[in-house]
């Protein structure tokens, strides 16, 4: 597996820049992660025109990551060779409000596999997602995702740059928004998952007792106004109390694994989040640790597991990029990743079996 | 009905994941994401045995 990243200024010289950086004469696939200051159809256009034998796909960012490296106004990209993928194939849905978003895109997988989704081992094949971020439709695309198959889709959601007003993804050398991108790996070496973030959960919960599911709103915690539970809980005022979100989110535990619901803002009392909280979920108060470090742990854990770390795709939240840099350790965050070939970027949002906030989410193949 | 809610996600886990403890904990966590958990059924849950599908 080979990365790149280009600074260049224009999209057809970014794809040049890589194109000749890749130096491979027919790679199988391209995922690419570009800053949205790019215009997006030019960037997806360029990128395409520059692979042409290639799968080409990949999104819009708030930042982009390659080994050693947390980089802006960027474009990175990760080639594919033959040796590491047998297939990829990819699934557009046009339309993530769509009934049948999952259901079609799954068809196309299913035509050109020749298997039901739910037969496929997923032991051999992996799936990527690539989601607008602002759809507010990961949490409907995930569940359906894992009703339909056994075989583990993680991802990220797109970003803008913090502007949030349009994300893309990217398919075949076209531009597409209220969209995602499904991948189907089937990968010739091993791979593995890791989910990390960096908290502990408290002893102190909060059980959502009203909420509104479409706007990731929850109304009440503990049988009252969402805002006021919580700032009680945390020791706060309510109006002090987003000033504690980044670092004390909440997080549904499984397995004693949090699964984190981070809060965007309070309004009129009641508490918006980054993802949905379901009615009668019950969430413990998290605290912050070290995210650096715990990255490392997750990273030599998973080494200890396969052998040699080949190649890993990383989906890392915003708010851990963000916090990054309010410590000013983005350089060393990047550098966690200088010893393994290394993409990803500041997401949305991050999928690994459902929609979590304050996460990573990587792809992680053998050495 | 006791456990009966309880008993038709373990079954759920129990087909899709054909033995496979990973595929096992990752339908506990589909579960558990989605509003339901199975460690709070023990004995005369309130889900509707339809929701399990």
């Amino acid at each position: 597996m080979k990365t790149a990243y280009s600074l260049k200024e224009t999209p057809e010289e970014i794809a040049q820049d890589l194109q000749t950086q890749f130096s491979i004469d027919s790679p199988k696939a391209i995922v690419f992660f570009a800053s949205s200051a790019f215009d997006p159809e030019a960037i997806s256009s360029s990128m395409y025109k520059a692979f042409p034998n290639a799968t080409v796909f990949g999104c819009s960012t708030a930042g982009e990551i390659v080994s050693g490296k947390m980089l802006k106004k960027s474009v990175v990209a990760m080639a594919f060779e033959d040796q590491i993928i047998d297939t990829i194939n990819l699934s557009i849905i046009k339309d993530v409000k769509s009934d049948k978003a999952v259901e079609d895109a799954f068809a196309v997988f299913e035509k050109q596999v020749g298997k039901s989704m739910l037969e496929l081992d997923p032991t051999a094949y992996v799936g990527l997602i690539l989601v607008d971020g602002l759809s507010m439709k990961e949490e409907e695309l995930m569940d359906k995702i894992g009703d339909l198959t056994n075989v583990t889709f993680l991802g990220g959601s797109a970003g803008d740059d913090l502007q949030f007003k349009q994300t893309h993804v990217f398919a075949a050398g076209q531009a597409y928004s209220n969209a995602a991108v499904l991948a189907l790996l089937k990968p010739k070496i091993g791979f593995d998952i890791i989910k990390t973030q960096s908290f502990s959960a408290s002893p102190r919960e909060l059980l959502a007792t009203r909420v509104d599911e479409q706007s990731r709103q929850v109304l009440e915690f503990n049988g009252k106004d969402a805002a006021a539970a919580y700032a009680e809980i945390i020791g706060a005022s309510v109006e002090d109390a987003p000033k504690h979100f980044m670092k004390n989110p909440v997080g549904l535990i499984i397995d004693g694994e949090p699964y984190v619901r981070s809060p965007q803002q309070i309004k009129d009392n009641h508490m918006v989040f980054y993802c949905n909280v379901k009615d009668q979920m019950k969430l413990s108060i998290l605290e912050s640790t070290d995210i650096v470090k715990d990255t490392q742990t997750a990273l030599a854990e998973k080494k200890a597991e396969m052998g040699k770390l080949g190649a890993i795709l990383n989906f890392n939240c915003i708010l851990r990029t963000l916090e990054l840099e309010s410590e000013g350790r983005t350089e060393d965050y990047g550098k966690i990743f200088e010893e393994v070939p290394t993409v990803g970027f500041s997401t949305y949002g991050e999928q690994c079996i459902g929609h979590v906030n304050q996460t990573a989410t990587m792809l992680v193949f053998k050495g | 009905m006791a456990g009966r809610e309880k008993h038709l996600m373990g079954s759920k886990g129990t087909r899709r994941s054909k033995g496979n403890p990973a595929v096992a904990k990752v339908v506990k966590a589909k579960f558990v994401l989605e509003g339901i958990n199975p460690d709070e059924y023990p004995a005369g849950g309130c889900v509707h045995p339809a929701n399990i599908q």
